[in-house]
């Protein structure tokens, strides 16, 4: 029943390239700030609030697209992507992160 | 408390690490008699780790994701004075590997008990090695973090 109503193929795909946008372009949908316990959807940037947290809101970007087609794309048309494409996601959203993160390597 | 909750997660992340290094090398196992201690771990029916490994990486991934503002405040800056802004760059790696896993999950979950064995199998392997590397990535790179820096 389960997997009748939810396209895991899609579920991966949307997930993996939203998420790629979303630290690639840094649009999380919203962000925490962890020393006064306060979530924002917009970038607070104030000093006296600590650092913020991207992280959460980033999974969130792309956990809503992907799990919203991944229940209204019918399994017939989501097991029809080709299992290649899966070999491309992980090496994308890594590139991503690689991207966001390369200033602690410099 | 958060030193309990970063020791569970330690801890579920080591059975998960059992798990899938098992299915992990098992897939990309010649068929051939097990005859020596390696070729034994690796003759295992791969099938019927799917769903612990998919239960023990959502439950792990929840784990960490309860401690890590922690983390934020209390590991990274003192780390960063420490000047070791690589050893932050690895951490941060970590946490998006941990989403890469996370999102191939489904796919590996489909492909292991939607789609016949006997298709699929370069794809299968694919997917399962790299949620074996992942994993192991993730639980060195916390585990000489937590050594440079702990929770407590």
């Amino acid at each position: 029943m389960m997997t009748r109503l939810f396209s895991a193929r899609v579920a991966t795909l949307v997930f993996g390239v939203a998420y790629a946008i979303a630290v690639y372009v840094d649009i999380p949908l919203f962000r925490y700030y962890p020393l006064v316990q306060r979530w924002s959807l917009h970038d607070l940037a104030t000093q006296s609030l600590g650092p913020a947290m991207s992280w959460y809101g980033w999974i969130t970007t792309a956990a809503l697209p992907a799990l919203v087609l991944a229940a209204l794309v019918p399994n017939r048309i989501g097991d029809r992507i080709p299992a290649a494409v899966y070999w491309v996601v992980p090496f994308v959203m890594f590139l991503a992160g690689w991207y966001h993160e390369r200033t602690w390597f410099q | 408390m958060i030193a309990f909750w970063t020791l569970l997660h330690g801890i579920v992340a080591i059975g998960l690490l059992g798990a899938v290094t098992h299915q992990g090398l098992t897939v990309l196992r010649r068929p051939a008699p097990a005859e020596l201690f390696v070729n034994r771990f690796r003759a295992i029916p791969a099938v019927r780790f799917a769903n612990s490994i998919a239960v023990l990486y959502v439950l792990t991934f929840a784990l960490g994701a309860y401690i890590y503002p922690t983390y934020v405040l209390d590991v990274k800056g003192a780390v960063a004075e420490y000047g070791m802004r690589k050893t932050i760059g690895l951490f941060q790696l970590k946490e998006h590997l941990a989403v890469i896993g996370l999102g191939l999950l489904p796919v590996y979950w489909h492909f292991w008990r939607r789609v016949c064995l006997e298709s699929s199998r370069p794809t299968r392997q694919f997917l399962t090695v790299s949620l074996m590397l992942i994993v192991w990535w993730n639980l060195v790179i916390g585990h000489i973090l937590n050594n440079v820096r702990g929770l407590t």
